[in-house]
């Protein structure tokens, strides 16, 4: 037998990690999808138990779906709520499974930044599929095979840090995990083992840049040449921040947009103003979150996701609750839709909090159960040392006595901490002393600099 | 080099070996090592647009009840959302 080269010289000359996919017309990618959609619209339900009951209480089947247009209309949306509602009643996955329980290869979670975490089971051949949408992005970016990958995570049950290291190994790079790791030890770990990309969220490169530099390292100098980030608006999403990433190391930057349920479902544009959805993995449409219609091309919309590759757990017109701004054709010459900022905002207002996704309803839903906290209350958002900061101010109930009112910001605090992973400044305020609103009420005051917030919420 | 459809077409012969490879062994390490070459297999043909099975290893998975023409008045019997 010859011996095999990873890739042929004119293969690495390649832009692209498929450009006869990437570079498709529409019209040909949307024949695929097409075909694409109905063979898994059949799929769920012949296997999944959820599908067929939302199917048939439409009077859906299968075969009704002869248009995409069709299955944007037709095929019921979902939400997270419903998946971890029937998870909840019976653990671990309910009736949303579509494949055998011994088919299941690979248990990761979301974060359970919006409350409890949703389990998603994946299929070994889904573990494979779901990481190459981080391969499109690395090629695209410049990564090669004889790059190697440095994971500054640690390695819990998380989703996103699994699929970029699938990623990486079907490039076929060599992977050190930061497992275990703390800042110092992370730099520590690059200083030594000399990778060339650093995987990991946009704040926590910059927070290894602050660290370094008491360190006395100058991160410049060091062997990574690429960064690349996903988890929270990332320099793609956010000029400054590829700004000062690219400065503090040295290296160009890179993002990728993803859904821990759905997968890695867009990489990164090289003009570095945006993300593709990889229309090989996923369809996605945009929708007006109001009213449930499709928005044009280039409107700001809800991004409802299909993935074909999460066969274990399907998720059919999911409801991102992302607001993007879709737009077909780039300057790269992909034909996949592009996400120019990415994520423009969201439906719930999101934050990141140390590397937590805190979403406004969440906690407002728990301060609005909590004993004792009156109606009136705030998130104080600002940003300092690199990070978003979340700060509670809530104004007790008149009847809370003064000497309980710190025991009262504690409690929720803890509460806040046990039900969000996340611990914030709860502040006690005194009666009277929070703006009231005669219409709608801010609850959120943003004191971060523009250019740190993303578009919608500038 | 091979056009899309030659690649297709050898792409096709190749799981068509696997699987009669694993058919005629009772190696549970080379039916398992041919089972990810199938999946690898079936991955490639996706990416080069054939796309007509969601997953390699299930019948069932393989029918385009998808490519079946609706009946006339189908789509109308089915509630809009």
């Amino acid at each position: 037998m010859p011996r095999w080269e990873q890739h042929t010289a004119a293969a690495r000359r390649s832009l692209f990690w498929n450009a006869r996919m990437e570079r498709m017309p529409r019209a040909e990618l949307d024949a695929l999808h097409l075909a694409k959609l109905r063979g898994l619209v059949a799929f769920v339900y012949e296997r999944s138990p959820y599908y067929r009951r939302k199917f048939d209480e439409r009077g859906l089947k299968p075969r009704h779906i002869a248009t995409l247009d069709d299955y944007k209309r037709l095929v019921p949306l979902t939400d997270k709520q419903d998946f971890i509602r029937l998870q909840s009643e019976r653990p671990p996955y309910g009736d949303t499974l579509a494949l055998p329980f011994d088919l299941v290869a690979h248990h990761v979670e979301t974060s359970g930044s919006t409350g409890l975490p949703l389990a998603i089971p994946l299929s070994a051949y889904d573990t494979e599929r779901y990481g190459e949408s981080w391969t499109y992005g690395f090629w695209a970016h410049g990564i090669r095979p004889e790059d190697s990958f440095y994971f500054a995570f640690n390695w819990g049950n998380f989703a996103g840090f699994w699929s970029c290291y699938y990623g990486a190994r079907r490039m076929g790079c060599r992977v050190i995990s930061g497992g275990g790791a703390d800042s110092q030890g992370h730099i520590k770990n690059i200083l030594r083992l000399k990778p060339t990309v650093l995987i990991s969220t946009p704040t926590f490169a910059l927070r290894l840049a602050t660290v370094a530099k008491e360190m006395g390292v100058d991160l410049r100098d060091s062997s990574i040449r690429f960064t690349y980030h996903a988890g929270e608006p990332g320099p793609f999403a956010l000029p400054a921040m590829k700004r000062q990433i690219d400065e503090a190391w040295g290296a160009d930057s890179g993002e990728l947009l993803g859904i821990a349920e759905i997968e890695a479902f867009a990489p990164g544009c090289p003009e570095r103003d945006g993300v593709h959805v990889n229309e090989m993995n996923v369809f996605a449409w945009s929708m007006n979150p109001a009213t449930g219609a499709e928005v044009g091309d280039g409107e700001v919309g809800e991004n409802i996701i299909t993935s074909y590759t999460n066969s274990a757990q399907p998720l059919l017109n999911y409801r991102s609750h992302d607001l993007v701004r879709s737009v077909g054709g780039c300057a790269c010459g992909r034909t996949w839709r592009k996400l120019p900022g990415v994520v423009l905002g969201r439906t719930d207002f999101m934050v990141t909090v140390r590397g937590t996704n805190v979403y406004q309803t969440a906690v407002e839903n728990l301060l609005g159960e909590h004993t004792g906290v009156s109606p009136f209350f705030q998130l104080v958002l600002e940003h300092a040392d690199g990070n978003d900061r979340m700060t509670v101010e809530f104004e007790p109930d008149p009847a809370v006595a003064r000497a309980d009112w710190d025991a009262l910001a504690r409690a929720v605090g803890d509460r806040i901490h046990k039900a969000l992973h996340v611990r914030l400044e709860v502040n006690p305020m005194a009666p009277g002393t929070l703006p009231r609103y005669d219409l709608k009420t801010k609850r959120i005051i943003d004191k971060r600099p523009k250019e740190l917030r993303r578009e919608l919420d500038r | 080099m091979l056009k899309p459809a030659e690649m297709i077409a050898r792409l096709r012969r190749a799981r068509r070996l696997v699987h009669e490879i694993h058919v005629g062994t009772d190696i549970p390490q080379i039916q398992s090592i041919l089972r990810h070459a199938d999946q690898n297999l079936h991955w490639a043909l996706w990416n080069l647009g054939e796309i007509d099975e969601l997953r390699p290893d299930l019948p069932g998975s393989v029918k385009p009840a998808a490519r079946a023409k609706p009946k006339p008045g189908a789509r109308k019997r089915a509630k809009k959302r």
